[in-house]
């Protein structure tokens, strides 16, 4: 019997400006967000963990995997390059439309999946961001967190997707420790919520109740 | 290549290479001095030791660390040298040596690797790689400098990307990591299945290649096979590590150092805590409830436990139970409850709906009305043709009182609060179960709104469900007392939610929340599998001896299940006192 999964997409900007110290401090960061969902005993049997990155193009550099059999990839990013948030979202939304399993008569369906977007500048592609952005709506996300990094990432595109964005000031590896720390409890919290108990109610009947996010750490800053 | 690896008695060391590769290296400084990007790349390291290079001069000397000796630098493994990055030239005995690798887009050490690994004697090195090198030099050169465009497929164990990167000196680009095992759960990697996939990342003879050495942490509970290569073991506690690993392209090649990384996740079950829920807090409940009940009739054994997450995190039990009997007219009445785990106040929610409905059942089934269902030849209940109100309806009444006194609860409720509370902090499930002795028949009738789920055993090997599944498209969803559309009168609604039975041969009847449906009926279609029913019975069967047996069978494990889990099971009394 298959253990019904919470699917996690973790969306990160790869795109040249984050070459240097930035990337270096995200795959800290991602690593550590894994090492300590691995302590959490309800995350270890549900989480399961997908990888999109976006630079010039967006790639799914780790499909969805269990927290159990997950092995952190290498993540690379290119001297330079544009910022293809709305490819990513695309990306994203095929994975999600491919990945979960919905309730059937001789299986049970997945927790709804959390997206976490990652971004440290601006979608080049705006068009299909914003048409993105509606799909990314009609698809069945517990909650959609944005991330805005560094001093060039810009909030109004993000404001469109989620009323979830966090800033992040610097972009060292302190910053964004703390950011996947917050990441990490927003996923057990997530996984509580939805894992505890039969508790979100069909969504045709009624709004789903707020999805309680944690209060976050100090270095992010919350915007909204 | 594998002739020559055949002939070969052992494994030429560096210092048996050194000659071989100054040759090599200075008929290429003097070859392709006129290929521009050739000399860009070889000018920061040769040229600056000036253009007096001189081929009978050349020296090359090799070390890993300082702390090895002459003599475990004479045999220290070529590739092993190369690979660790630190290999020291100079033009001559007197000149100060400089590492090869130290300028950062050197593409030549993992050439260097490339070249000494592909030969195992210095003539071979000689005759065969002369030319060779020089092209895979050319090739790898262009494909790693500004015209990826013109990039060819590698040979290379250089691990290319799009991206114009200049690889890393270190040869092993091959990221190793052995699958991720789980404490306390075995784990094996088969033999042979190592080696092969670095000899396959780096283009070797998997037929040939091996591992001679892999060193494990000695308490992991985990052992290294050197003669198989496989790996095996039930790992006895958490591990991330990176561990060393010898790997050889042949039985008689020298070895080749990798790390590889292995990662055992703590075993999920040691991981919950058990946190008792804060004193202060309202609506206090009991973490464990139980209770065995003798009626004339029937035998009631129930029991609820609190799930392992909400232990984990000090919140209380949200379901809930009540029971209760018509002694006048000997009608049983059973509700169980399934607060959600998104409410906050849902324990107080599932305990109101329990008792609530019980104790209305209990009042009005007491009625004489009440006394007879029906003849046992006829005895489903016709809401047309019986003058007494209909026990779907009795039961339908039962759940919109128990809605209402819930929102009478969160309107005023009876607890100081922090804060206001709404009607949807209480959100519940609720399953009734109303049961009577017939003669030899018995008859059941159920009024369900949410998940968990009801059945009628008719023998140990078969079951009836008395409810239907009320879940959403994705886990967890479902719908609650609490919303008013579960109460709707709409024949359709109405009809989702009630069921009777009549059955001759009364084994038993359970009535249960999801804590114990989900990881026993893993899917709607094996909640109408009798052979489910049946599986379940044999486990539960032998557990009803007394409600504390029962508790203690319900803390079972089953991964991803940890829900607080509730069981009523009805029996037939086997002393009946009264018909």
């Amino acid at each position: 019997m298959s253990v019904r999964r919470l699917p996690v997409y973790l969306v990160l900007d790869t795109s040249g400006s984050m070459r240097g110290e930035p990337i270096q401090a995200l795959k800290v960061g991602v690593q550590s967000l894994i090492s300590s969902l691995r302590q959490d005993p309800h995350a270890l049997e549900a989480v399961h963990i997908s990888i999109i990155t976006f630079d010039n193009k967006a790639r799914l550099l780790m499909p969805l995997d269990s927290l159990e059999t997950f092995q952190t990839p290498l993540i690379e990013c290119p001297q330079s390059g544009a910022t293809m948030t709305g490819a990513a979202l695309e990306l994203l939304c095929q994975c999600v439309d491919k990945d979960l399993k919905r309730n059937t008569a001789t299986e049970k369906g997945d927790w709804r999946p959390l997206a976490f977007l990652m971004t440290d500048g601006s979608p080049n592609d705006t068009a299909l961001y914003n048409r993105m952005v509606e799909e990314v709506a009609r698809r069945p996300f517990a909650t959609v967190v944005a991330c805005a990094a560094g001093p060039k990432a810009k909030l109004e595109p993000l404001k469109k997707l989620t009323p979830h964005i966090y800033n992040l000031e610097t972009m060292d590896s302190h910053s964004f420790a703390g950011l996947f720390m917050w990441v990490s409890s927003t996923v057990s919290s997530g996984n509580r919520t939805l894992g505890a108990s039969s508790s979100i109610e069909l969504p045709a009947m009624d709004p789903p109740p707020d999805f309680r996010l944690p209060c976050p750490p100090p270095e992010i800053q919350i915007v909204v | 290549m594998s002739d020559i690896l055949q002939q070969s008695k052992s494994s030429p060391t560096l210092q048996e290479f050194l000659p071989a590769l100054a040759e090599t290296l200075s008929q290429l400084h003097s070859e392709n001095s006129a290929h521009g990007n050739l000399g860009k790349d070889i000018a920061p390291w040769l040229d600056e030791s000036t253009a007096k290079f001189d081929p009978t001069k050349f020296r090359a000397t090799a070390s890993i660390s300082d702390d090895l000796t002459i003599e475990e630098r004479k045999s220290r493994d070529v590739a092993d040298f190369v690979e660790h990055s630190i290999f020291w030239i100079s033009s001559n005995s007197q000149d100060e040596p400089f590492k090869v690798c130290n300028h950062p887009n050197s593409i030549l050490p993992p050439l260097f690797l490339k070249l000494l690994e592909s030969c195992s004697t210095p003539e071979s090195l000689r005759l065969q790689t002369m030319e060779n090198f020089s092209e895979l030099l050319k090739s790898e050169y262009i494909q790693n400098s500004e015209q990826p465009a013109n990039a060819e497929t590698s040979s290379l164990p250089v691990e290319t990307t799009a991206a114009p990167l200049p690889p890393t000196p270190r040869s092993p680009n091959i990221r190793i990591a052995l699958r991720n095992g789980t404490a306390g759960k075995p784990y094996s990697v088969e033999g042979g299945a190592i080696a092969g996939r670095i000899a396959e990342a780096r283009g070797d003879d998997p037929a040939f290649a091996s591992i001679s050495h892999l060193q494990l942490p000695c308490d992991s509970g985990l052992n290294f096979d050197a003669a198989t290569g496989a790996v095996t073991g039930t790992p006895t506690r958490p591990l991330e590590d990176v561990l060393l690993l010898d790997y050889a392209v042949s039985p008689s090649a020298r070895s080749i150092r990798f790390e590889v990384s292995l990662l055992i996740n703590p075993d999920p079950a040691s991981l919950w805590k058990d946190l008792d829920p804060s004193p202060e807090a309202p609506y206090q409940k009991a973490s464990l409830a139980h209770e065995t009940f003798n009626y004339p009739d029937f035998k009631v054994i129930a029991a609820s436990r609190r799930g392992r997450s909400h232990a984990n995190k000090g919140d209380f039990r949200d379901d809930d139970f009540a029971v209760g009997y018509a002694e006048k007219t000997g009608w049983l009445v059973v509700a169980v409850a399934d607060g959600a785990g998104s409410a906050k106040y849902s324990r107080k929610g599932s305990s109101i709906a329990c008792t609530s409905c019980r104790d209305w059942l209990v009042g009005n089934l007491n009625a004489p009305e009440y006394q007879y269902v029906g003849t046992s030849k006829q005895p489903v209940m016709d809401s047309e043709s019986q003058p007494v109100r209909p026990i779907r309806d009795l039961l339908y009444d039962a759940a919109r009182l128990a809605h209402d006194k819930i929102e009478r609860e969160s309107q005023n409720p009876s607890e100081s609060l922090p804060e206001p509370p709404t009607l949807r902090n209480y959100d519940t499930t609720l399953i009734l179960l109303l049961m009577k002795k017939m003669g030899d028949a018995c008859f059941a009738a159920t009024f369900s709104i949410g998940d968990g789920g009801a059945g009628i055993f008719t023998s140990p090997q078969d079951a009836i469900p008395l409810t239907l599944p009320d879940g959403g498209e994705h886990a967890g969803q479902t719908t609650f007392l609490t919303i008013p559309s579960s109460l709707s009168v709409k024949p359709e609604n109405l009809e989702k939610r009630y069921h009777n039975e009549v059955v001759q041969n009364f084994t038993a009847a359970l009535s249960m929340t999801d804590g114990i449906t989900d990881p026993k009926f893993p899917s709607d279609a094996a909640f109408a599998d009798s052979a489910c029913w049946s599986t379940l019975w044999a486990e539960l069967e032998p557990t009803l001896e007394s409600s504390e047996s029962l508790l203690e069978w319900m803390n079972f494990f089953s991964p991803g299940n940890h829900d607080d889990r509730t069981l009523v099971a009805v029996l037939p009394n086997p002393s009946p006192t009264a018909e």
